[in-house]
Order: structure tokens, then C-alpha cells, then sequence
């Protein structure tokens, strides 16, 4: 049996939630891309603490005052996997081809004005607008120019080949893919990290697999930690002293988003009055493995020293002098909208039903295909006060930049409601846009930091969601196998198999 | 050769069955095309994810041509498939045509596997039970029949790798198939018949002990459904008088039941069996995802989630192509079964 004989001696077995679509890395999203970083690197990435910028193939950088222009100096004695040095021109070309793609993390490289290379070892970027471009660095994987000259047929810019194939820098490479089952990841003798430590030889990362699947893998040895589990299993996995369950904060969070601009929630008592109604112990209790919600940001983006002024209890008395304020004393019809795969959303629609039944809001849950979900939340505008319009859905925002922006401007800033912008439900506040535009522009961190707490409180003042939970990572894994260090900026395969090892 | 009568009615047969299927394939991706266009959704930030910007939404249409008008596109789409080309998937991003080789040969291996069990296994408990009514066998397989129809294929799937993976060790969980020898060369993508052409007897095993659990427990239904049609079937022909006739002119019952009874007995089963192959060709969705099986089943949700218009396009041809086919092969088959069933019914 090839996974029996895999798990043994030195290599590591582990799966992937889908069946990777693409692994072009200037194409791929979602998981796909994130397990990529251990074939490709970029030049900085974000520490373990999720928000530290630290080096990987940019030895050192320099930022200038009004933070459009970059200079980057990179690691020496840097190969491709297929022998290719790296060099100013490999990193520049690879921007090239992320913007000419306008697939995967193009909208990185969106503000990029010009790039410029002033030797082997020193590149020189500078944007057309401001943005927090060393923190957005990490989602651009520099790939080898060689392969995409060789492999390049009918100006493709070699997609094709890429997605199937790997060049890259990183300490494991593809080497062979059997679609719809596995693919198998072998050392890069060469990487410039070395093989001083127990690393694995190989590793297999098994496609999607079926929950009962994955865990009779698990119990037998033959799989050493899964992504697809069923919460309702992880009390066996903590039983079992073969495993344990890693269990760690993530810097994501879940928003009640509410209608800002149409229907009774454009009225701010009214949205206070639905946080308020709510009650944050039952979802506790329904979902388990959840933290409270830091309010529009996780308060990791934020500084040391900053509380944010949240944390509401339930409140059904003043919930419902609010309502009455705001003319709702009778209640008012709330349309919920969520995608139907997701079980957490279903589960979330009947707890608010529940809830906001308390203070005569009736909940309508209206379920919709995923691919129609976001038909129906962008177009909030043009359904304006229509009966069927959208009062609120769920939204897991993730930290795509270890930066506050990450949050503040893609859920909050007027005008982001297209593009990599969350402001479906049109919040605005001129205040807190302003206080963005200037902390974008803040080279002095404290500063911006500040800039950034403000419009924080700004933002939980005028209750533009209801703030549901701070996620938590959680995997069962062999007990033998160690070095395992969760990083939270590379969202949902926030590992890498170079600093594990097994006992 | 010079054509019968029978012969040359048969060729017009299935000349105006085949270009019936072509009419019946056009209007389904007419249909098709029209109703994943209605259904409200963006298949481009299905793929792209949602950070994208309106430049990059934009690049992608283009590229893919999913900035003409519809009817455009469809027209692009149909002569396209006049040259064998399907189209590129959004999904993917390769040619429709490559992925369904990737994926199409699993789904043929594990349907052919399936049927071929419930033949073997469904068929002599049908006779057993039909020549023994009543009887002890026959009870025991009716009862075996209702247990494999009452269970849900993924529990049986779970626990078939329970008991053949986790405790007894002899068979892998899942997946096709393990490392194949650099020199093996692949002929028809069906492993089983790769192998054996390869001489490869290492190979053959592994194939073979991978396709087993995912093939039985796809095939409890058919084996259910094989054994009840076969033994209903039988005991009705067991009792027509013809049978009576040939018992009471002192035939052996073995030549009885198998020379003259079964055949009659047959029709219905052809049907049953036949069906089921055309269901099981358009991939078997559960089944592939409890054992990795890397069929066309998981492919064509995956396209139907990411509204990928060329992908449902090309596995919706695959599959009513396939399902028309046996379908004619069914009815070709009473016809040699029973020469009174003609061409023209």
C-alpha cells in the first residue's frame, strides 16, 4: 500500500481541503495558494505572530518617507529548483507576470507604477498610489524566468506548464500530481535554508478527503494531521494518545454584516439593538472552538496597550427601547441571507431568529447557491428598499495584509465595494475614510497605529455589523510529529512542512 | 457479405437511433447553456476568488469570451465541438477534452467493476432463489437483497474501509492506484486492461485491490436489484407452460431452467443492468469522495459549482452520450434475447 509505505521513515502525509484547481502560483487562491509556500517564496513574509514583515529572499529593505518607493536587496546564492540563480531580473519578471496575468494576487501588484532593476541584487519599486505594499509581499511568489521562457506556448506565459509543474525557490517541489488523489512533494537538494535538521524527504498532500475518510487514516497511522474533520469527532482525536489537537487563535473574524444604507438597519439604534439582542454565549455553545470578536479589527493589528471599547452583553430591555426610538416598537421582517453548503450560516440564521424574536424582529432566512451569494450582496445598492432587499449575511474577514487596512479599509471604507473591497452594505463615514487616506500615507508606525484605533472607535460607535467571533484554527495531528508552528497569515494552510519533523 | 433482410433493418435502426442521439445531444446543450446562464451568479469571481479588482474580472471575460453575447458564445461553442474541441474549463483552465480524459477512465473502470460484481454475485442468487422458492436460500437472499437496497452507499462505503482497511489490513483505503514503473505505458487509461496488456502482474494487484472497496460498495445496489429482477423473472418463466411442457417430457431441470426458462428470464435483467451502467457512467459522486476515487463524478460538481459553462457542457455530452448508447445496446439486446421484440417498437 503506498500510503502505509509513505507514512513511514521519513515522510510526512497530510491533506489539503479541495482538490487543487491550479498550481500556477501567479493563478492559484484560496488554499491552493497558501500550501504553495512551501514550493514557492517571496521576498518577505509575515512571521508566526501574524503580523511581523520578516525576510525570506529580500535580505533587507529600504521604504521612503511618503511609502511609494521600496529597495530591495536579495539573498545570495539563491537557486531555482531547476538551477536558475536568483536575481533582480527573476523578481521584476515575476511581477511582470502577475500583472499581465490579472489572475491569483494581481491586485497586489495593482499599484505598482515602475519596477527597476539597479543590479544583480537590488530592485527598486515604487507604486502609483499608496498602499501597504511590503505587507501585501508575501502574496506574490517569485517563480523561475527559465521555466516561463521554456515553457511558454502561444504567449501563455507559460500557465499550462505552471499549473501543473513547480519552479520555485522553496525547500520542496512538486514531483508528481495525480489529479482528484495526491500530490507528492520531493526535497530541492538545493534550498538555500540547508538540510542540517531532521527534515522530511517527501511529502504526500492528499486531496480533499471525506471526513470518516480521513479520520480512519489518521487512527491508522497513515495520515499525519487533516484538514477535513468533523468538530464532531474532535473529541475522539482528543482521546486518542497518538493524537493531540492543535488548537490556535487566527486573526480571522465573523461579521453579521447589516444593511448601512436601506430598510430599519440604515437606522444605527436599530443595529445597536440587534447586537444587543443577541446572545454570544449560544453560538459559543453551538460552534464551540470560538473567541469573541475584537470589533472591526483583531486587536493584534492594533498595537500593544489597545482595548477597544466592545464587548456588549445581552440587553433585551434596552434592545427594545432602541426599536421603539427608531419607530420599530412592532418588530420589522429581517432578510438573512446565507449559501447553503455552509452549515455555521444555517446554524447562525436559526440562533438569530431565535433571538431577535425576543424584540419582535422576524428573521427570513433566505438561502442561495455560493456562486449566487455574492451575486445578490453586491447588488444591495440597486435593491435599495425593496421588501426582498438584504438586511445582513455572514462575512469571514481575513487578515489578506497584516495590516489593520486589511480590515479597516476593505470593510469600512466608502468606496470599497468592488474589487478586493467587503463594504457590500455601504457603510460610510467620512471621518473614518479620512483617517484611513492618512494613515495609508503615516511612515512613522505609532502614528499610523493611532490613525488606525480611531477610526476603529468611530466604527464600533456607529455598530455597522454585529461582531460574532474571532476563529480558531484547529487540526488533529500525530503526536510524533513536531516543529509544528501555526501561521496565521497563510490563512487556511497555515503550515509549512520544512520546520516539521517526526520524534 | 451480402445483407439479410434482418441485418439491413437493423443498420437502418441504428442509423436513426444514432442520428436521433445527435438531435437529442443538440437540444441538450441548448438547454443547458441557457440554464446555466439563468442561474443567477458570477462564474468568474467563482474562480478568481473575491479580491479581485474589476481589471482583473475584466481580463478574465476576455480571455475566456465571456464578453460576447450569449448567443455568440454558443455558436463559438458548437464549432468548436464539430472539431472534437469542447472548449477550455474557467475552472481548470485547460481544455474541457483533457480533463475528461483525466477523469473519464477512472469512472469506466469503476462502472465496468461495478456491474461485472453485481452480475457475478447478483445473478446466481437470483437463480438460487428462483429455483429454490421459498426455501431457505431463497429467503436468505431476499433478505440480503433488502439489506444492500436499505443501505446508504456512504455508510456501506465507511464500512467496507473499516472492516477491509482498518482492521483486517488487506485493502488500501482509497485512491486508484500506488506508483506506476516509469516503463508502463498507458493504453486505454483503464488500469486493469493497462496492466495486463503491460504484462504487469504488480501493477495488475495494486489496480485491482484499489478498485475493489470503491466497486463493491457502489455495486450493493445493483446486486440487490439484479438478484429480485432475476429471481421474480425466472419464477415467472419457471411457471409459463412451456416449461411445464419441457419438465413433463422428462427434460432435465438444470437444462430446463437454463436452456429455456433463463433466456426469456433475461429481458428485464438486461434492462436493470443497463440503466444502472448508464447511471454509473455520469460518475458516482459519493462513492468517488469516501474512497478518492478520481472520477467524473467529482469534476462535474466542481464545474457546476464554479458555473463553468464549457466543463457542464462537455461531462453533460459524456454522459447522455453514454447513457443514449447503452441504452441502445439494451434494446439491441432484447431483439437477440427475444426476436419478437423488432425494430420498429
Amino acid at each position: 500500500m503506498l500510503s502505509a509505505a509513505l507514512a513511514q521513515g521519513n515522510a510526512l502525509v497530510v491533506d489539503t481541503s479541495q482538490d487543487p484547481v491550479s498550481i500556477d502560483p501567479h493563478v492559484a487562491t484560496s488554499v491552493d495558494f497558501y500550501l504553495l509556500g512551501n514550493a514557492y517564496e517571496p521576498l518577505v513574509t509575515v512571521a508566526p505572530d501574524g503580523v511581523t514583515v520578516e525576510s525570506v529572499l529580500a535580505e533587507s529593505w529600504e521604504v521612503s518617507d511618503d511609502g511609494l518607493v521600496f529597495e530591495f536587496t536579495l539573498r545570495e546564492g539563491v537557486t531555482f529548483a531547476d538551477g536558475t540563480p536568483l536575481d533582480a531580473d527573476a523578481v521584476a519578471a515575476s511581477i511582470q507576470r502577475l500583472k499581465d496575468l490579472q489572475r491569483g494576487s494581481a491586485w497586489v501588484v495593482e499599484p505598482v507604477d515602475t519596477v527597476e532593476v539597479l543590479s544583480p541584487t537590488q530592485l527598486r519599486i515604487t507604486l502609483a498610489k499608496p498602499f501597504p505594499f511590503l505587507q501585501a509581499l508575501p502574496l506574490v511568489y517569485i517563480v523561475s524566468p527559465t521555466a516561463v521562457s521554456e515553457h511558454e506556448v502561444e504567449g501563455d506565459n507559460a500557465t499550462a506548464w505552471f499549473s501543473e509543474h513547480t519552479a520555485g525557490t522553496g525547500p520542496y517541489q512538486l514531483a508528481r500530481w495525480d489529479k482528484g488523489q495526491r500530490l507528492v512533494f520531493t526535497r530541492n537538494e538545493d534550498y538555500w535554508g540547508g538540510w542540517e535538521r531532521d527534515h522530511f524527504d517527501e511529502v504526500t498532500v492528499l486531496s480533499q478527503l471525506d471526513p470518516g475518510t480521513a479520520r480512519l487514516l489518521l487512527e491508522s497511522g497513515d495520515l499525519d494531521a487533516t484538514l477535513n474533520f468533523s468538530v464532531d469527532d474532535l473529541p475522539a482525536f482528543e482521546a486518542n494518545p497518538d493524537l493531540t489537537v492543535i488548537e490556535a487563535p487566527t486573526l480571522q473574524q465573523l461579521y453579521l454584516r447589516l444593511n448601512n444604507k436601506y430598510g430599519p438597519t440604515a437606522d444605527p439604534r436599530v443595529r445597536e439593538a440587534i447586537a444587543l439582542a443577541w446572545n454570544p454565549a449560544d453560538w459559543q455553545a453551538a460552534v464551540q472552538n470560538t473567541l469573541p470578536a475584537d470589533g472591526p479589527t483583531p486587536v493584534e493589528l492594533l498595537g500593544a496597550g489597545y482595548t477597544p471599547s466592545v464587548g456588549v452583553e445581552q440587553d433585551l430591555e434596552r434592545a427594545r427601547e432602541l426599536l421603539a426610538e427608531a419607530g420599530y416598537a412592532d418588530g420589522f421582517t429581517f432578510n438573512y441571507l446565507w449559501d447553503n453548503p455552509y452549515e455555521y450560516k444555517r446554524v447562525f440564521g436559526e440562533l438569530l431568529q431565535a433571538h431577535l424574536g425576543q424584540i419582535g424582529i422576524t428573521v427570513n432566512m433566505i438561502a442561495v447557491s455560493p456562486a449566487t451569494f455574492f451575486e445578490r450582496v453586491q447588488s444591495v445598492d440597486s435593491d435599495g428598499d425593496s421588501p426582498d432587499a438584504i438586511h445582513g449575511f455572514l462575512l469571514r474577514a481575513v487578515p489578506r495584509i497584516p495590516d489593520a487596512y486589511s480590515f479597516l479599509y476593505f470593510l469600512y471604507y466608502s468606496d470599497a465595494q468592488e474589487g478586493f473591497g467587503r463594504n457590500y452594505l455601504l457603510y460610510s463615514n467620512p471621518e473614518v475614510d479620512a483617517l484611513i487616506d492618512e494613515a495609508i500615507q503615516t511612515p512613522d508606525t505609532a502614528h499610523k497605529l493611532e490613525l488606525y484605533r480611531q477610526a476603529n472607535e468611530l466604527i464600533i460607535a456607529d455598530h455597522p455589523d454585529l461582531f460574532v467571533e474571532k476563529s480558531i484554527f484547529t487540526m488533529p495531528i500525530r503526536k510524533d510529529i513536531q516543529g509544528f508552528v501555526f501561521r496565521p497569515a497563510e490563512q487556511w494552510f497555515p503550515f509549512r512542512f520544512y520546520e516539521l519533523h517526526r520524534e | 457479405m451480402p445483407l439479410t433482410r434482418d441485418s439491413a433493418r437493423m443498420v437502418q435502426y441504428l442509423t436513426r437511433r444514432l442520428i436521433g442521439l445527435v438531435f437529442v445531444l443538440l437540444g441538450m446543450t441548448v438547454v443547458m447553456f441557457v440554464i446555466v446562464r439563468l442561474i443567477p451568479g458570477d462564474p468568474v469571481r467563482a474562480v478568481l476568488g473575491y479580491d479581485a479588482t474589476t481589471e482583473m474580472v475584466e481580463a478574465f471575460r476576455a480571455h475566456y469570451g465571456l464578453d460576447r453575447p450569449v448567443h455568440v458564445q454558443y455558436l463559438a461553442f458548437l464549432s468548436g465541438l464539430l472539431r472534437g474541441d469542447m472548449g477550455r474549463s474557467t475552472t481548470s483552465g485547460a481544455p474541457v477534452v483533457r480533463d475528461l480524459a483525466t477523469y473519464l477512465p477512472a469512472t469506466v473502470e469503476l462502472a465496468t467493476a461495478s456491474v461485472v460484481i453485481s452480475i457475478l454475485l447478483g445473478f446466481p442468487l437470483g437463480v438460487l432463489a428462483a429455483i429454490n422458492r421459498g426455501g431457505l436460500v431463497d429467503r436468505l437472499a431476499t433478505t440480503a437483497s433488502l439489506v444492500f437496497i436499505a443501505t446508504p452507499v456512504f455508510w456501506f462505503g465507511l464500512l467496507l474501509q473499516l472492516v477491509f482497511y482498518r482492521v483486517l489490513g488487506w485493502l488500501p483505503y482509497g485512491g486508484r492506484i500506488g506508483d506506476l514503473p516509469p516503463e508502463f505505458a498507458s493504453h486505454t487509461g483503464l488500469l486493469v486492461i493497462d496492466a495486463l496488456l503491460n504484462g504487469d502482474l504488480r501493477v495488475l494487484w495494486d489496480a485491482l485491490s484499489h478498485l475493489l472497496l470503491p466497486a463493491f460498495s457502489l455495486s450493493a445496489l445493483l446486486i440487490a436489484s439484479v438478484a429480485r429482477t432475476t429471481r421474480m423473472s425466472l419464477g415467472q418463466s419457471l411457471s409459463e407452460l412451456y416449461v411445464q411442457t419441457a419438465r413433463s417430457k422428462g427434460l432435465a431441470r438444470r437444462v430446463v431452467v437454463f436452456k429455456h426458462a433463463l433466456r426469456n428470464a433475461l429481458v428485464p435483467i438486461v434492462t436493470v443492468v443497463g440503466l444502472r451502467i448508464g447511471e454509473l457512467l455520469g460518475g458516482a459522486v459519493i462513492t468517488e469522495t469516501i474512497f478518492q476515487w478520481p472520477g467524473i463524478g467529482s469534476y462535474a460538481v466542481r464545474a457546476i459549482s464554479h458555473l463553468d459553462t464549457s466543463a457542464i457542457l462537455g461531462f453533460s455530452i459524456v454522459a447522455v452520450t453514454a447513457y443514449a448508447l447503452i441504452n441502445l445496446v439494451v434494446d439491441v439486446a432484447y431483439m437477440f434475447l427475444d426476436p419478437r421484440i423488432g425494430t420498429r417498437s
